[in-house]
């Protein structure tokens, strides 16, 4: 234990944030399955005893779990980008889909039984609650996985210590951005 | 219906838990504090008898959030050194408590807990949900069928706000992928 310790607080440990643990790798292999089972019976029967946000959010956090015990690198070249844009752009989709789809049979937004199909309240409603689901967890472990990633070409610390830094490109357009800055301030004090 | 003891035990948990996780100051100790509040939460809730809210709360205050954040700690700076505790002026104690103690004067306004005579639960509205949801040709689920049938629009808004965070998150990080 005081080796991962140890590690945590080195300095090439710090930009990689994984550690591998013998507890963390037990515990979410043998929890992962169940999690993403439950998860997916959740988004499943929305209708009676599930929900979309819960499943959806359960499914996405078995996978983040998986990411936590093995490391993000991994498991971001077994996950696809397409997977996790398709799940949330889909889930949009079939959600709007749904609600359109009965104002061009003739009736009202998401009004269910203008499908005509037996027992549509019930039908649509999981739809509407597996959309829900799709979304939570495409956006869910997208979020996560992007965070991970930082900025497009560097990592998150460099980005900050960037930020606080007097920027050589914004002195090179210099005299038309400090005119416009000073125009600006002088509109305001005339307005006020 | 009062609360038990179980239950008042659990708020004692969260509530020491969010005011540690305030005072602390190394940013590490203060999200696995946080991470704790949420488990607290969700068992909290699970006391209320709202199991569906407890199982979200701990997936995502105590799972993605704590990891989250982590993430951010982790690709950030952290404070070394130093008191463990933030200090507290003693003007800002004063604010905070006179501000609790603003909240705390409508607390005797709230209606016991589970009131069978509180205006929600026998108001118009509440009745003809429930009788819709006991029609036959309903869902049984009260709580399903108000958020994915009566009120699905807004379900539709908040789905798409959960989409649009994770977009807004590759805007923010210039990114043009999530994996």
């Amino acid at each position: 234990m005081s080796g991962v310790d140890e590690d945590r607080h080195s300095e090439d440990a710090s930009q990689s944030p994984y550690t591998e643990s013998l507890i963390i790798l037990t515990t979410v292999r043998m929890v992962a399955p169940f999690v993403l089972t439950l998860g997916m019976f959740l988004a499943l029967h929305g209708a009676e005893v599930g929900g979309g946000f819960p499943g959806g959010v359960l499914a996405g956090a078995a996978v983040l779990m998986l990411a936590f015990a093995f490391g993000f690198d991994p498991v971001r070249n077994w996950l696809r980008d397409d997977g996790i844009v398709g799940l949330a752009v889909g889930g949009v989709a079939v959600f709007l889909l749904v609600g359109l789809g009965s104002v061009a049979l003739g009736g009202g937004l998401f009004e269910y039984e203008r499908y005509g199909v037996p027992s549509a309240g019930e039908h649509g409603i999981e739809l509407v609650e597996l959309a829900i689901g799709a979304i939570v967890a495409g956006s869910v472990v997208g979020s996560v996985f992007a965070l991970d990633a930082g900025v497009e070409g560097s990592t998150l610390r460099e980005t900050a210590a960037e930020a606080f830094e007097p920027r050589p490109d914004s002195e090179a357009s210099d005299p038309r951005a400090d005119s416009e800055a000073s125009d600006q301030s002088d509109e305001g004090g005339d307005q006020s | 219906m009062s609360a038990t003891a179980f239950q008042i035990a659990l708020l004692g948990f969260v509530l020491g838990c969010a005011v540690i996780a305030a005072v602390l100051r190394d940013i590490l100790a203060v999200v696995v504090t946080f991470g704790a509040y949420s488990l607290g939460m969700s068992v909290l809730w699970l006391a209320l008898h709202a199991p569906d809210v407890g199982l979200t709360e701990a997936a995502v205050g105590t799972g993605v959030l704590t990891l989250l954040l982590l993430l951010a700690v982790a690709q950030s700076a952290t404070v070394e050194g130093g008191p463990r505790f933030e200090s507290l002026s003693r003007r800002t104690a004063a604010a905070l408590a006179a501000f609790v103690g603003v909240f705390a004067t409508t607390l005797p306004a709230l209606p016991r807990f589970g009131d069978p005579g509180t205006p929600v639960a026998d108001s118009r509205v509440t009745r003809f949900y429930l009788a819709e949801a006991s029609s036959p040709e309903r869902v049984d689920n009260a709580v399903t069928l108000v958020l994915a049938d009566f009120r699905v629009f807004d379900s539709l808004g908040e789905a798409v706000v959960v989409f649009a965070t994770a977009v807004g998150m590759l805007v923010v990080l210039r990114r043009g992928e999530f994996a």
